[in-house]
């Protein structure tokens, strides 16, 4: 009995369509007389593959075989983003994007642990390579790789995505979106207006201490120079923590900054949900005062007031305000930061990026757990829009989501890097969920060659990265 | 002026470039050689402008404060102006040799952990190159998240030893001075012993370690040693070979955890497995400590049963039993047994050591430098497990300078036990370094270097014999300069 069925599962590195090894799968499945016992000790993919032998699918799962992993690395239309693709025997390719910011690497790292693996079993290659992912933009390879691998699934069985997480809560995912901000309250205002024209339904903006850091008497102990929340040197206010800066605000940088939240809400009402994000870099009793003097503005969300992983110091923000407190975009995994969050209702809401919290299974165990725990739900997002799409499925699949962050809203030839979605991606501040298999859109390899960052190629042979010479075993 | 620096002085072949800094010098196959001679110069020119005063400082980076008020300390390099300039690999065995190289000359040696890949190091090359070496800590912080539990805790742990190489070569002083100075002078080894089925000779073969002069001993005493035995062990059917490391699949016994291979042991085997342990008692007396360690993937109620069987035999310890992450578990054998218990050789960083101590859910940890961080990190480890009552030993199997620089950081922490030694048995190890008395470990000891540093320098010739296949001698890593990456893990 299994002799001709191996014969038949000979697989084939041919990579030109998924047109061979649908035709192998037919050939298989009209094999017919298979009973069930035959199956009893084979692996799981073989059941499965009996027991499913009349769904339609694109492809012969039991015998799909990862054989390679390449990079196409893109800005300007977006953060610098690597684009990884995870290339099977049977023609059929997956998507993710390693997220904004990351290096490329991260994904490349973890190819040597895919290679000649099947990619339906996505937890399982998940547990080998969850270990090389880490907080930050590290979670990038592995959560770019988690998505490459469910939409390889989903493209082998002939599903959309959010069906292989148990189905749908929702038809449309809700999206939110920043703007540019302006030291003018006023100025800032209509930005804000301008996104609501657009259709969107929920807004975030940057409320910090470097729009009133040349007020006299407003900012105490702040370091000389810009206050840029983005530079790479190590002991720069950037990459010093809040807690450390000792950087302090005066009433009157308190009523500042509320004048922004007052001119806010004056011209663009109540009813639209608004969170505010980059605050600054300063300790838990500042972070206090401002999330109390915000009360009556009813915001969606303080984020990132402080970094995620004190805990302790989040709690007592928390408790201090009826303002709503958020943060996780840089969590990787939810027993990495995220279950004592909420364990301990630190935060009202969290707020994990699908790119760097494990991918899009992860994010909705995420999701899950916080909603066990009366806590909310949103997804931060910058990067392209494979991962936004990825993020959807895992959104839609997710019963106590609010909102997913669409970060390219100037950008229009974002949504142009993929095909296989009617119309525009975006539409009235909402998103369709895909219904086609897998993630449910290609990359127009056209574009996203006009947006290759400098030296770099469109999918290039990795072979370097074949082999590596580790033990990877955790324990003894 | 020490002698070293005044015969270094006159050697005349510094090259200078522009900007005043000194280059070292490339042999013409690209290797660079060994030599300290750079930046000395400069900083003497420095230390004679002499007309500084302190408070021309007070806003100066904190090297320079450093380097103008410890300015007539003998050294062997201008601690201010050093510069990491390269990271490159020699791969002997399994084990990736390291080194860091400076504008000045000097360099840092350490070694990526046995079974780890290079790539975990050069992976922080961009993270690293144009820094100062001395600053440890704040370079530590930077790369931290880069490692993790395992063999990925290798490449930040061989940089760690690296740097303090440096900073002790670059201040002249032994690393373990670094370090709040040492607790002795030299440090205890313990070994392992090749498994054999025979139980006599087995025991032999330790009684052989013992007249070798080591005084503390480890064997595996594990259930692949009954595993062909009818009537010994319960669901083994499943697991086939029963291979302890070598298998990759991770549905294999070798990657399974102990909790779920349901495999269990029985009175029999329990009986089969004592009997090692017994005749090796009576071939080396009850003196010696005498720890176990292999004993197979089973579950804690077995581990139990056998631990229970194992007390007449006073064991210094009972190693690895579970993995290391099942906490609670962990408490339950050490609660149950009066033998001590041990675990830690996987775990990366102090704060990842701290429930097992809190907890005391064993009785030692048991870093393995090479993963747990590098040297500051493992002497955390043990003055953290100090605060509970807990010891430590040290797992090592990598090269002579991981285990010296292991030996500076033992020697400066209290509660530290012994040193594991894994090349007992290999005439080439102690080969791979100079510049210490050799053996290095002799009658189950070692000798604190006490040269600034790490306290030894390469065989090139030796390291070069032993490369793994297809690796270079500290070929160049040009393609590891920049990595496009946004490091911050917080917003």
């Amino acid at each position: 009995m299994k002799n001709p069925l191996k014969h038949l599962l000979k697989t084939s590195d041919e990579q030109s369509s998924s047109e061979s090894g649908r035709r192998d799968f037919l050939q298989k499945a009209s094999l017919g007389g298979l009973s069930l016992g035959a199956f009893m000790n084979s692996p799981i993919e073989e059941t499965l593959e009996y027991s499913t032998q009349k769904v339609n699918r694109y492809s012969a799962p039991t015998d799909l075989k990862i054989t390679d992993m390449r990079i196409a690395e893109i800005s300007g239309v977006v953060f610098r983003t690597p684009i990884v693709r995870i290339y099977t025997n049977q023609g059929i390719v997956g998507h993710g994007d390693v997220r904004d910011g990351a290096a490329k690497e991260y994904a490349l790292f973890l190819k040597s642990r895919l290679m000649g693996e099947n990619p339906c079993n996505v937890e399982r290659l998940f547990k080998i390579i969850k270990q090389f992912g880490h907080h930050g933009r590290q979670g990038g390879g592995v959560s770019g790789v988690e998505m490459a691998l469910w939409d390889l699934a989903g493209k082998a069985y002939n599903v959309p995505v959010y069906q292989l997480l148990g189905g749908k809560y929702r038809d449309r995912v809700r999206v939110y979106c920043d703007t540019t901000t302006s030291p003018d309250p006023v100025e800032y205002a209509k930005r804000m207006q301008g996104r609501i024209d657009k259709g969107y339904t929920a807004l975030k903006m940057d409320i910090g201490i470097n729009l009133i850091k040349d007020v006299p008497g407003a900012v105490i102990n702040a370091p000389e120079g810009e206050l840029k929340p983005y530079q790479y040197e190590y002991t720069q206010y950037n990459r010093t923590q809040h807690p450390f800066t000792n950087v302090q605000i005066t009433d009157k940088g308190i009523e500042k900054l509320m004048e922004f939240l007052d001119v806010m809400r004056s011209q663009i009402g109540y009813e639209i949900p608004m969170g505010t994000d980059h605050w600054g870099h300063f300790g838990v009793n500042e972070a206090i005062k401002i999330a109390r003097a915000a009360e009556p503005y009813n915001l969606a969300y303080i984020e990132d007031i402080i970094p995620w992983h004190f805990t302790d110091q989040w709690r007592e923000i928390t408790e201090s305000s009826t303002t709503p407190t958020q943060t996780g975009e840089d969590i990787y995994t939810l027993e990495g930061g995220f279950k004592e969050l909420i364990d301990r209702r630190a935060v009202d809401i969290v707020h994990p990026d699908p790119n760097t919290a494990g991918g899009i299974l992860e994010t909705k165990r995420i999701g899950d757990y916080a909603s066990l725990n009366g806590i909310g739900f949103m997804h931060h997002h910058a990067a392209g829009p494979v991962s936004f799409l990825g993020s959807v499925h895992s959104a839609a699949a997710t019963e106590n989501f609010k909102w997913l962050e669409h970060h390219a809203v100037d950008k229009p030839q974002w949504e142009k890097l993929v095909t296989g979605i009617d119309g525009p991606i975006v539409e009235n501040g909402y998103v369709k969920v895909p219904e086609k298999p897998g993630i449910g859109v290609e990359l127009n390899e056209e574009l996203v060659k006009e947006f290759l960052v400098e030296g770099e190629e469109l999918f290039a042979p990795t072979p370097e990265w074949d082999e590596i010479r580790a033990w990877d075993r955790l324990w003894s | 002026m020490k002698k070293a620096l005044k015969k270094l002085l006159q050697q005349p072949s510094i090259t200078t470039t522009e900007d005043g800094t000194k280059r070292q010098r490339e042999s013409p196959d690209g290797e660079s050689t060994n030599q300290a001679e750079g930046g000395r110069r400069d900083f003497l020119q420095k230390a004679a402008l002499g007309g500084l005063s302190l408070g021309g400082f007070i806003n100066r980076p904190v090297e320079e404060t450093l380097a103008y008020s410890s300015q007539r300390v003998n050294r062997y390099s201008a601690p201010t102006e050093l510069k990491i300039t390269d990271l490159r690999i020699a791969q002997v065995g399994n084990v990736p040799l390291l080194r860091i190289d400076t504008n000045q000359g000097i360099y840092g040696l350490g070694d990526v952990r046995d079974g780890a890949d290079k790539r975990y190091a050069l992976f922080l090359k961009s993270r690293l190159l144009g820094e100062n070496p001395c600053n440890v800590e704040m370079l530590f912080k930077k790369i931290k998240q880069f490692g993790h539990h395992g063999r990925q805790g290798g490449g930040v742990s061989g940089v760690e030893m690296a740097l303090w190489d440096l900073a002790g070569k670059a201040y002249g002083v032994p690393v373990y001075q670094l370090f709040g100075g040492k607790y002795r002078d030299k440090v205890r080894i313990y070994v392992d012993t090749p498994t054999v089925n025979d139980p006599d000779q087995f025991a032999q073969r330790m009684k052989e370690r013992v007249d070798k002069g080591f005084t503390i001993l480890k064997m595996d005493v594990g259930i692949g040693l009954i595993k062909d035995i009818p009537g010994t062990l319960t669901n083994t059917e499943p697991w086939g070979e029963m291979r302890g490391w070598s298998d990759r699949e991770v549905t294999s016994y070798t990657q399974t955890m102990h909790p779920f291979t349901r495999v269990q042991v029985t009175d029999k085997g329990i009986e089969l497995l004592t009997e090692y342990v017994a005749k090796t008692r009576e071939q080396v007396g009850y003196e010696i400590p005498l720890g176990i360690d292999h004993f197979g993937h089973m579950g804690v109620n077995s581990m139990i049963r056998l631990g229970e069987a194992l007390e007449p035999y006073n064991l210094c310890w009972l190693e690895d039993m579970i993995p290391w992450e099942f906490t609670e578990q962990w408490k339950t054998i050490t609660d149950r047994l009066d033998t001590p218990t041990m675990t830690g050789e996987d775990i990366y960083l102090e704060k990842n050591f701290r429930n097992l101590c809190m907890n005391r859910a064993v009785d030692v940890v048991h870093p393995d430098p090479g993963s747990a961080g590098g040297l500051l990190e493992t002497k955390k480890v043990g003055d953290m497990a100090e605060e509970y009552g807990v010891a430590m030993a040290v797992h090592h199997a990598a090269s002579p300078i991981s285990f010296l620089g292991t030996v500076h950081a033992v020697a400066a922490t209290q509660n530290f036990i012994a040193l594991e030694h894994h090349s007992v048995d290999n005439e080439w190890w102690e080969s791979l370094v100079t510049g210490i008395d050799k053996p290095i470990v002799q009658n189950g000891y070692v000798n604190v270097p006490e040269k600034p540093g790490i306290g030894i320098e390469l065989n090139e010739e030796a390291v070069k014999e032993h490369l793994a296949k297809g690796e270079k001698y500290f070929a160049p890593t040009e393609e590891w300069n920049e990595l496009r990456s946004w490091d911050r893990i917080w917003s």
